[in-house]
């Protein structure tokens, strides 16, 4: 279990869902695990200068590895630690406003 | 214009082309643009509050998160229905479909745009994909001949499918797009090709006319949808299987980050604060840079919406901001009228160089737009809706190639030199050149017109505004929505505590991963750090032992616990002494400091201490004084007054001595249990003293007389008392005090005390000393010394004990105050919704039944595309393919429709066909004077209310045509119908109303024949729109039943009759309606189709004036359409009144018979007629290239020169229900026939009545501008969409309003103007709404509603009070009877 599944695992407690059994927390889990890496890449996108965008879809059709993805984010100015960061806090108030959201509609 | 010459299609040349386009990029982007429109639409219901609420959250913090959930719905939706428009009304979608279709067919470079990255490739003939199409349609094509079975759709779309995911496989995505939507023609030119090989052509030459066409299109708006490099990104990773960006070692840093400050929590409630309001700051910039992005969708998606037909209201404030910087757009109808226009022969040669000079101006005009669209992804170029940009792009790129065309041929040297053209440039190369000139002005702008780059300026002031808007709201909201977030939070997760739980009084509940309570910051402002939670005594006791004889009981809040020095502590909840160095003694008293300590604690002691007396009995000898003193109580203490001796005067008689021994001779004095002695021996009067005397006898009976026995001398004082009865036996028993002064000596008693006296008492005095007389004495020898005697001693015990009270004890609760959320979190107003959205894009979402679809028909009266006329053209039988003007005899043609059907739908359905034939006396009894067959479908499960009134209409008819005419029902409902009970008894009685009205209406010859659809079938291969297969069955079933009747001589050859399609929820019809019908079949046999007037609902207008106008248009329109000289418009046919000839019917291979088809059923078979005759026409008659023109540009009929091949047939009128026309359409402010459109959507009538926007009722004296305004909506809707000429429109218009006489310069009524996108407007002038609202209320000055005339009008009703009384017979229509 990595960091980011006892990230995932601690929200999902919290937000304490009646009746769910351990088989369907699991799939939870991994359907969760899987939107917060979604979101994390998105806001990675979204982070990069207006200008870097084109560039790096361009660079998307060059078939890099992972380093030179990396690299390339890093180099626009895109701070991936406060990225990562600030989705997974926005990832996580969602998961768990998701309630009050419904009562307050 | 048709570039095609006409032919017949025995000899036409013309390849048959199978297209194969990827819509993928279509779809993906329909899919972006369906989401956002949701969202806005979400966005923008309820109230303010909600809509506030909504903004923070789905406008805002969600918004992507919600946006990509409903972009992934939306494509799953266009995936599974293989369209993009998968929300779009199914003819719509169908139409947009064909035109995709017919642009990849035409040969024109123009229709195919690839600088906006559409692509079109002709594949060679022995290429694997054309070679592979071919088979899949030869195999079908063989399949269907080899079986006699009809093609099967299924099968060839699997055959397809199977044969291009194996091309895809093998060639990878470029070949042939990614496949999410693959728009293809395949059934309809396999269809095309069996029909060729049924007329006589080899297969084989057909397929030789086969080309496949594969390409890529780009069909919607050309402005980039939103987020394209974002999806893009995406993508590619789940192409690469990779979960992130970035490597695994960086995407942990940035976890453990995120894991850190997911729950931040301070133990000071300054530190969480501290930790908010730095990034708080932040925040502002985080703002900034996502409104800078927002507002750049933003102005993506309005620029999309609006050049697909976007509306939205002048008061919807984001939409208008960003129309302001949205670039100038022209309609591509506006663009199509001005080429034409322009480029038309008469203007040319009258205009000379200066018309040239204008059309090659308009042609660089138009492709400046369209280039400058294309290549930067934007729109300049703006369509009716987004079903229509297809075609609408199509028929304009249509226009640019003939505009060209003139514009070439006049292009001699003499306009080249006049105009300083090129003497050798090209059309193309001199539009081109001029074309750059236009698209500068685009791009700069010019006096009177923003350019591209001014809307670029504007869009970046609006921007810059909202971004600097963004950042101050983003440091704000970013702490303040922060609190509010964590609050709302805390408010619904159990976990947290915040302000809102205090406020709700409830307990904060440590977390249990810390112990600690996680509260927000505004709530750890009030409660601190620490919380001190007092926890009071509790109700109930636990007892401690305390000693041999004590005990201590505590409340059970606290525990009593002994300590190592003997002490006591009183010891909390929380393990905490509350009271220590308690000190008992060893009877478990505590000493006074002790109750001072508890005390002092608060504590409330309670001694219950007491002492308990213990008796305790032991045997032991005793001396006869101490034996006399233990039983001291059972003594009586006496005194003894006088003795009876011997003082009887006279005698001496001795009753002293006369006490003897009781008991046997044996054992004298000696009884069971003790002794006894007895008096009885005594004389009544010998006892005497002085003057004193005593009967024993009677003392003993008064209870006075008792034995005294005195131990000891010195106890006759207190001596034991023993009563004597009046028996005179002196019984003592053995265990008794006294007994212990006798003893059985040698079997008789002996006497051992002091003195055994016989008393007399007399009473007690004041000190309880009895007074006693003795009788006689019997003295003892005082033997006794010792006696053995039970001996009670008695002893104190102490009990110690106590309850103690605490007084509950306080915990200090550590409290974990948690950071919170810096999200800037302002509710971010969305742009509004489209005004147009949702009313005609409704989904489809579940069947219509028989019934709701029975009395509708097509929604839009619109184009038609080349396949479909094509496949039309196969369908005909040879004498009208050969001549449109053929003369056709019915036998002739039945019998070709028989064999057509058997070939086309397989042997099973022909003989279905004929046993509903068989099983019909009345069908059976055809003869040569029949001369119609009304066909009227039946929805058993709904018109169990309306059957025997529709048919009670036909019982009110002339008696000869009544005799003329069968009528023919096909009763039908799907099979899970019955599986309801409410709707297995409607369908019941259905059928038990149908035997009554015939059993009521003998003369009238009725006929029948019940069809269950199944369900699985409905849903699967009906696509749940079963209305088509409804009627073609019921139409088949008259047409085959004519062709029997001929076939047995019942009937002759060219016989013909009409089928006239009613429905069963009709409410009155004309009192000659038969006849007139049959009298228009005899006179006018040059017409194949009629209608009549339908009156949608004569009740209606009490209540909705508005709709009976509006729907009054609509027929004014309808018929309008059939007169000869207005040929640009189509008449429809329509369910409820319409009329076809059966060799007609049969000659044009009857109904459309496609698998999707519902309501639409009837009007697609009139323009079937149309198509067949050459009448359907070319073009609309004003240019307006709307929805409601049809074209012809596939066709290969050349015009017919019947005039009238669909005819009105006067005082033919039905009043049918006006059902959903007006509770679905008109009462929600739709165009009316929008209702057609939601009987296949299945919604219900209950749906209808539920809805809460629903108009209730009109008056047009107190509402009428709205009525106004309705009404001037519809006319404008039915003139746009549905009868597109403004000739025929003016005229029908001027019939319905005329000017307005009363004023002196007869004012005009109403205006009907053409709009910059060419559409038309319909408005009443002021004086023409005066009048309008006058013909509402008002007749010849008089208040008289409009609804109350029409009554009188076509059901002869009489006004109160009106002295003449029309006769009711002359009243044009009958009412239904129950």
């Amino acid at each position: 279990m990595d960091q980011l599944d006892v990230f995932i695992k601690e929200i999902i407690d919290t937000k304490q869902l009646p009746g769910i059994t351990d088989e369907a927390k699991a799939g939870l889990a991994e359907e969760m695990r899987e939107g917060l890496l979604d979101q994390i890449n998105r806001a990675l996108i979204e982070a990069l200068p207006e200008g870097k965008v084109a560039d790096f879809t361009a660079l998307l059709d060059k078939d890099p590895s992972e380093e030179k993805i990396e690299a390339f984010i890093v180099e626009s100015g895109v701070d991936i630690q406060k990225v990562t960061a600030q989705t997974m806090l926005n990832f996580r108030n969602r998961y768990l406003q998701t309630g009050a959201e419904r009562s307050a509609e | 214009m048709n570039e095609h010459a006409p032919t017949t299609a025995t000899t036409n040349p013309e390849p048959l082309k199978v297209v194969l386009v990827d819509q993928s990029k279509d779809a993906q982007d329909e899919a972006r643009d369906v989401a956002d429109a949701r969202l806005d639409r979400e966005l923008g219901e309820g109230g303010k509050i909600r809509q506030f609420l909504n903004g923070i959250w789905k406008g805002n913090l969600a918004r992507d998160f919600y946006r990509q959930r409903y972009v992934s719905q939306a494509l799953e939706t266009i995936q599974t229905s293989n369209n993009v428009l998968a929300d779009s009304p199914a003819e719509r979608r169908a139409r947009a479909l064909e035109s995709t279709i017919e642009r990849f067919q035409s040969e024109h470079d123009e229709v195919i745009h690839e600088s906006a990255g559409e692509r079109r490739e002709v594949q060679a003939a022995n290429s694997v994909l054309a070679v592979g199409v071919k088979n899949i349609i030869r195999q079908a094509v063989e399949r269907a001949q080899t079986s006699g079975r009809p093609l099967n759709v299924q099968v060839l779309q699997e055959e397809r499918n199977r044969f291009l995911n194996e091309y895809r496989k093998q060639h990878g995505e470029d070949a042939l797009g990614k496949g999410i939507v693959m728009a293809d023609n395949m059934f309809d030119i396999a269809q095309t090709v069996y029909g060729v090989v049924e007329h006589g052509e080899s297969l084989d030459h057909a397929l030789g006319r086969l080309e496949v066409v594969t390409g890529e299109a780009r069909n919607g708006a050309r402005t980039e949808a939103k987020y394209t490099a974002v999806d893009k990104s995406i993508d590619w990773l789940s192409k690469k299987g990779l979960a992130s960006f970035i490597t695994p070692g960086a995407l942990a840093t940035g976890v453990a980050a995120g894991m850190a400050i997911a729950r931040v929590t301070g133990h000071g409630v300054v530190g969480a604060a501290t930790k908010t309001l730095l990034p708080g700051v932040a925040a502002g910039a985080w703002a900034a840079l996502r409104e800078n992005k927002r507002t750049k969708d933003d102005r993506s998606q309005h620029a999309r919406e609006m050049a697909v037909g976007g509306e939205f209201a002048q008061d919807d404030k984001r939409r208008t901001e960003m129309e302001r910087t949205r670039y100038e757009s022209v309609a591509a109808v506006e663009l199509i009228t001005q080429l034409q226009e322009a480029s038309t022969e008469e203007r040319l040669e009258a205009g000379g160089n200066d018309a040239l000079q204008a059309a090659l101006d308009a042609l660089a005009a138009a492709q400046a737009r369209i280039q400058l669209s294309d290549s930067r992804n934007i729109d300049l170029v703006s369509y009716s809706s987004k079903e229509d940009v297809g075609e609408e792009r199509m028929m304009l790129d249509l226009a640019r190639r003939e505009a060209r065309l003139a514009v070439e041929q006049r292009l001699t040297p003499e306009a080249r030199a006049a105009l300083n053209l090129g003497p050798t440039a090209s059309a193309r190369g001199l539009i081109d050149q001029r074309a750059l000139l236009f698209s500068r002005v685009l791009i700069e702008g010019e006096e009177g017109q923003e350019g591209i780059d001014q809307k670029d300026a504007a869009f970046a002031k609006l921007k810059a505004k909202r971004v600097a808007t963004a950042a101050a709201i983003g440091v704000a909201t970013g702490v303040v929505g922060g609190l509010v977030v964590q609050e709302t939070v805390a408010a619904f997760d159990s976990t947290r505590f915040g302000l809102i739980d205090a406020i709700r009084g409830e307990t904060a509940v440590p977390f249990e991963g810390t112990g600690e309570v996680h509260q927000t910051i505004l709530e750890g402002m009030i409660r601190g750090d620490e919380t001190i939670i007092h926890t009071d005594a509790a109700d109930t006791y636990e007892a401690y032992p305390t000693g041999e004889n004590g005990s201590i009981e505590v409340t059970s809040d606290h525990t009593l616990e002994t300590n190592e020095d003997g002490t006591l502590s009183l010891i909390d909840g929380n393990g905490k002494a509350s009271v220590e160095g308690l000190v008992i003694d060893a009877n478990g008293t505590l000493d006074q400091a002790s109750l001072d300590k508890l005390e002092a604690a608060g504590m409330v002691v309670e001694d219950k201490s007491f002492d308990e007396t213990i008796q305790t009995q032991t045997t032991e000898q005793v001396s006869t004084d101490q034996y006399i003193q233990n039983h001291a109580a059972e003594t009586t203490r006496v005194t003894r007054d006088l003795w009876y001796g011997n003082d009887t005067p006279g005698v001496f008689d001795q009753n002293e001595l006369r006490v003897y021994r009781g008991g046997s001779d044996a054992a004298p004095g000696i009884v069971e249990g003790g002794y006894q002695y007895t008096v009885a021996g005594m004389t009544q009067n010998g006892s005497w003293q002085g003057g004193e005397r005593v009967d024993w006898n009677q003392a003993a009976s008064n209870g006075n007389l008792f034995v005294a026995i005195s131990g000891t001398y010195d106890s006759q004082g207190n001596p034991f008392m023993i009563p004597i009865g009046p028996d005179g036996a002196v019984n003592i028993p053995a265990d008794s005090p006294a007994g212990q002064f006798f003893a059985n000596e040698n079997n008789s008693v002996a006497f051992n005390g002091a003195y055994m006296e016989i008393v007399q008492t007399t009473g007690q005095d004041a000190e309880g000393v009895v007074h006693i007389r003795p009788l006689a004495t019997l003295v003892g020898d005082t033997s006794v010394e010792l006696v053995n005697d039970t001996v009670t001693t008695e002893s104190i015990v102490h009990h110690a004990e106590y309850s103690i009270t605490t007084n509950g004890y306080d915990t200090a609760q550590a409290n974990a105050t948690e950071t919170a959320p810096i999200t800037p979190i302002a509710s971010r107003r969305s742009m509004e919704a489209l005004r147009n959205e949702g009313s005609e894009n409704t989904p489809e979402t579940s069947p219509a039944t028989p019934s709701e679809t029975a009395s509708g028909y097509g929604y839009e009266n619109g184009r038609i595309s080349p396949d479909r006329l094509r496949r039309w053209e196969s369908e005909r039988s040879p004498r009208l393919r050969e001549n449109p003007d053929a003369e056709l005899e019915t036998l002739e043609e039945v019998d070709f429709y028989y064999e057509q059907q058997r070939q086309r739908r397989g042997e099973a359905y022909v003989q279905e066909i004929e046993a509903n034939v068989d099983q019909s006396d009345a069908l059976q009894a055809i003869d040569t004077d029949s001369r119609a067959i009304i066909v009227m479908p039946v929805g058993a499960a709904q018109e169990s209310e309306n059957i025997y009134e529709a048919l009670s209409l036909y019982a009110q008819q002339d008696e000869d045509a009544q005799k003329k005419t069968t009528i023919l029902l096909n009763v039908n409902w799907i099979s899970d119908a019955t599986n309801d009970p409410e709707k297995k008894a409607k369908i019941d009685k259905t059928l038990s109303e149908i035997q009554r009205a015939q059993a009521d209406f003998p003369q009238l010859n009725i006929a029948q024949f019940t069809k269950v659809w199944d369900r699985d079938w409905v849903d699967g291969v009906r696509n749940k729109k079963i209305y088509g297969e409804v009627i073609k069955t019921l139409y088949d079933t008259a047409a085959f039943a004519v062709r029997r009747a001929i076939k047995e001589g019942r009937a002759t050859p060219d016989q013909d009759l009409l089928l006239i399609t009613n429905d069963a929820d009709q409410k009155g019809m004309h009192r000659h309606y038969l006849q007139h019908y049959v009298a228009a079949e005899e006179q006018y046999k040059d017409s194949d189709a009629f209608i009549g007037t339908i009156r949608w609902g004569v009740e209606t207008a009490r209540d909705f004036p508005g709709y009976h106008v509006s729907q009054l248009f609509m027929q004014a329109m309808n018929i309008a359409a059939t007169r000869p000289t207005n040929h640009s418009l189509a008449p429809a046919t329509i369910g409820p009144n319409s009329a076809f000839r059966v060799s007609t019917y049969a000659a044009i291979g009857g109904c459309e018979d496609r698998d999707d088809l519902g309501v639409g059923a009837d009007s697609e078979l009139g323009r079937k007629v149309l198509a067949a005759r050459g009448r359907l026409p070319e073009k609309s008659g004003n240019g307006y290239g709307g929805l409601g023109t049809t074209y012809l540009t596939g066709s290969t009929v050349g015009p017919g020169s019947r005039e009238r091949v669909i005819r009105q047939v006067i005082g033919s009128d039905i009043d049918s229900a006006p059902g959903r026309l007006l509770d679905s359409a008109y009462r929600l402010d739709n165009f009316i026939p929008h209702a057609w459109n939601e009987f296949d959507n299945g919604s219900t009538r209950e749906d209808d009545k539920n809805n809460p926007n629903l108009i209730i009722k009109e008056d047009a004296r107190k509402d009428f501008a709205p009525i106004r305004q309705r009404v001037e909506r519809q006319i404008t809707d039915f003139i746009n969409h549905w009868y597109p000429d403004q000739a025929v429109a003016s005229f029908t218009l001027s019939m319905l309003f005329p000017d307005v006489p009363e004023l002196k310069n007869n004012a005009q009524a109403w205006t009907l103007r053409q709009q910059s996108d060419g559409s038309y407007r319909f408005a009443f002038t002021t004086d023409g709404a005066r009048r309008f609202k006058n013909s509402l209320l008002r007749s010849k000055g008089r208040f008289d509603p409009i609804a109350n005339r029409l009554r009188r009008r076509v059901y002869g009703e009489v006004r109160p009070g009106a002295k003449i009384r029309p006769v009711a017979a002359e009243a044009p229509l009958v009412r239904a009877t129950a």
